[in-house]
């Protein structure tokens, strides 16, 4: 996750600690499907891990009057979906996976590598579907479109450093990695409908 | 540029300051655009391996969070040690009532002695086998009246208050003063 990133959490928290309720919709939206694949992965059912997500976001909220930022918000909030579902097994009488998932799995996403895990809350298919509309749409994108997004995906490039490799302007790679994004968009829309 | 453009740069962390202020300050008015948001995000988490759903749980989370009536908990402060726990207040504190009980005894003890003062060295305290023992002196140099000399005046709730008080300090909570005492004393005295 890059610094900048990290600030824009940080802005997003802030807003929420000065009572802007709305700023923690778009901190649930950004990590929805992360927090979502992370329970499932303890509780092995959609509609649990769902509910689970739920109360770890709505856990989230109430403490985050106390986040001081001394961890990426993101860290923090693991740490709490990982509490919530461990919480949730044992009020359930079950077993809690001694070492399947563990918070060095949040410190290593801080180091940059994404939190990679092939089961889903829809148990692998939807969002398999989902990982391949995606990765269709972007194999029909034209080519500077394609290379600007995978550049900034893949990659982790700034703006900056693309424009510098594509030898254009950075205002024309913001434009092509927003346009390729609106064509990805439209791929993945049967999805979200479902 | 348009929101959704601006929404695509914010995903990826590249916009200023003011300008990226400015547009979660409208994504947080306007639903069309914070639903750009989440789906951005959904095509990122999909290139990142990010296992992608489609389930939008923010929905829920926030119509949880709009019918129950949340209290933010209060930001934790710093622990700080009370100030009867530092050691200069224990000390000065414990320093001072016990001049002030000494004092106040002292009073006491003139106001009892009056008008044939004995005098009673309080710190003259020894031990006679395992029991203190209290020497009074019998001093009668112009006395009025022998009657009211007071010499048995120390009964065995005295010697031992007047024992405890003289050796306080060496107690175990010698820091305390002779607050403990004081306390089990006035307990005693209540019962």
């Amino acid at each position: 996750m890059s610094a900048s990133e990290q600030e824009l959490d940080l802005a997003l928290v802030a807003r929420v600690q000065q009572g802007h309720k709305p700023a923690f919709d778009l901190l649930v939206k950004k990590y929805q499907s992360r927090i979502l694949a992370l329970i499932y992965r303890f509780v092995r059912d959609r509609h649990e891990a769902e509910d689970v997500a739920q109360e770890t976001f709505i856990r989230a909220y109430k403490a985050l009057v106390n986040f001081r930022g001394d961890a990426a918000f993101y860290t923090w909030l693991y740490r709490i979906a990982i509490n919530t579902a461990k919480n949730h097994l044992v009020a359930r009488g079950r077993r809690v996976p001694d070492s399947d998932v563990d918070l060095a799995d949040a410190e290593h996403f801080d180091d940059g590598n994404a939190l990679r895990d092939n089961d889903t809350p829809e148990g692998g298919a939807l969002s398999s579907e989902l990982e391949q509309a995606v990765h269709k749409a972007i194999a029909s994108l034209p080519q500077e479109l394609k290379t600007a997004l995978m550049l900034r995906e893949f990659d982790g490039l700034s703006y900056e450093d693309i424009a510098e490799i594509m030898r254009c302007p950075v205002g024309t790679v913001r434009s092509r990695i927003f346009r390729a994004r609106e064509e990805v968009d439209k791929q993945i829309s049967p999805w979200l409908e479902k | 540029m348009n929101e959704r453009e601006q929404i695509s740069a914010l995903v990826d962390g590249e916009l200023p300051p003011a300008e990226r202020d400015a547009l979660v300050r409208r994504m947080e008015r306007e639903p069309a655009l914070s639903d750009t948001w989440r789906r951005f995000q959904l095509g990122h988490a999909a290139l990142q391996h990010e296992a992608p759903s489609a389930v939008d749980l923010s929905a829920r989370v926030m119509a949880a969070l709009e019918s129950e009536p949340v209290v933010l908990a209060p930001r934790a402060l710093p622990q700080q040690r009370p100030l009867w726990r530092k050691t200069w207040v224990r000390a000065t504190g414990g320093m001072a009532l016990a001049a002030s009980l000494t004092l106040g005894v002292a009073m006491v003890w003139q106001t009892n002695a009056t008008p044939n003062p004995v005098q009673v060295e309080i710190g003259s305290i020894i031990r006679d086998g395992s029991h203190p023992q209290v020497l009074v002196a019998p001093e009668v140099a112009g006395n009025d009246s022998a009657d009211t000399i007071p010499q048995v005046a120390l009964n065995d709730t005295d010697r031992e208050s007047a024992y405890m008080l003289a050796h306080a300090e060496y107690s175990e909570r010698a820091d305390d003063g002779i607050t403990p005492y004081a306390r089990v004393a006035g307990q005693s005295e209540d019962q």
